[in-house]
């Protein structure tokens, strides 16, 4: 038999003997809490339950909406808006009048006297100037 | 006498004690979080809870923040009740390492119990005494009183482990487990709590007659 089995016997016995100390103990008087220990018991329990969050927050909600609506407005202020589209007879007649602009400031520059349109072959087209053309 | 509710803890017991069945449901219902079910859980076990807790605890109000605090780590912490061991068991634990927290603070050291340290004490009371019959001792308000104190004067280690197995009826192993000694210093440091109690009613009957 070990040594520690022995002991372990022993123990056993001695425990044993020793079992009406158990009656002692439980004769002890046991204090139950009151009334107000179990209420603040109640708060600590309410307290630490964890809060399911609703399923429609209103704080949320509205800190949302109103960065949605600043959104919009930036939007609306600062995004360029295309105007609309001209018509193509327009574009047309601006980039004739630019032409013709063009063609006659040059013709300055050249140090030609008068203007002399180009015939729609290439061949330059005389024209022949009256007195009333001229205002004279 | 106590200012409040005082009674015997056999009698409390008694009075709340939950089927195994109706406890299993009601654990149950705690893992969802039901504060209803839990509340009957602490009406059942308040008082034990409190009573252990009381004696480790020496501040009569720092042992009711304790008691709460042990029922609100067991509600914040149900979902980890694994059922292996009893649900008594279990608030037991939680109560003992919230003492043992409190006591640390509080840095009372106490010397470590070897052993054989209660070798002469067995034969001290092995002596022979026709007068000492511990088994016909009738238990009255002075010698509840004198059992009271002397288990209020046993080191931490003694009195957790004859709190736990004498009142609250737990396994050896159960308190080996709880308080991570072997099961041999269990049965040892009971066996010398059960002495230093044995030893502090014999001096008071023999100081009666």
């Amino acid at each position: 038999m070990s040594e520690t089995k022995r002991t372990n016997d022993n123990l056993d016995a001695a425990l044993a003997k020793t079992e009406h100390v158990r009656e002692w103990v439980r004769s002890m008087e046991a204090e139950e809490p009151s009334l107000a220990w179990r209420s603040a018991l109640n708060e600590r329990l309410i307290a630490s339950t964890p809060r399911r969050r609703p399923l429609f927050d209103w704080k949320w909600a509205s800190g949302l909406a109103a960065g949605a609506a600043m959104a919009a407005l930036a939007f609306a202020l600062y995004i360029p808006r295309p105007g609309p589209e001209p018509a193509a007879s327009a574009y047309a007649l601006e980039e004739a009048m630019l032409a013709s602009y063009q063609q006659s400031s040059s013709a300055v520059t050249l140090g030609q006297s008068r203007l002399q349109p180009e015939a729609s072959n290439g061949q330059s087209l005389e024209i022949e100037w009256t007195e009333a053309d001229l205002g004279s | 006498m106590r200012m409040g509710i005082v009674l015997g803890a056999s009698q409390l017991a008694s009075k709340r004690h939950l089927d195994a069945a109706t406890e299993q449901n009601l654990v149950e219902q705690c893992r969802r979080r039901n504060l209803e079910a839990f509340g009957r859980i602490v009406d059942a076990y308040q008082s034990r809870v409190h009573g252990f807790v009381r004696r480790m605890v020496p501040d009569h109000e720092e042992a009711l923040d304790v008691t709460q605090e042990v029922f609100v780590k067991a509600f914040q912490g149900f979902e980890r009740f694994d059922g292996r061991s009893s649900l008594r068991t279990w608030l037991f634990r939680i109560a003992y390492n919230l003492s043992v927290d409190r006591s640390r603070r509080r840095q009372r050291q106490e010397p470590e119990v070897r052993l054989d340290a209660f070798a002469g004490e067995e034969e001290a009371i092995e002596v022979p005494d026709v007068r000492w019959n511990p088994e016909a001792i009738v238990i009255d308000d002075e010698l509840r009183s004198i059992i009271s104190d002397a288990v209020d004067g046993l080191s931490d280690k003694l009195r957790t482990v004859l709190l736990l197995h004498d009142a609250e009826d737990l396994a050896y192993e159960e308190i080996a487990e709880m308080v991570q000694i072997p099961v041999g210093t269990v049965k040892s440091r009971l066996f010398l709590a059960r002495s230093t109690l044995q030893s502090a009613v014999r001096a008071y009957m023999g100081s009666r007659t």
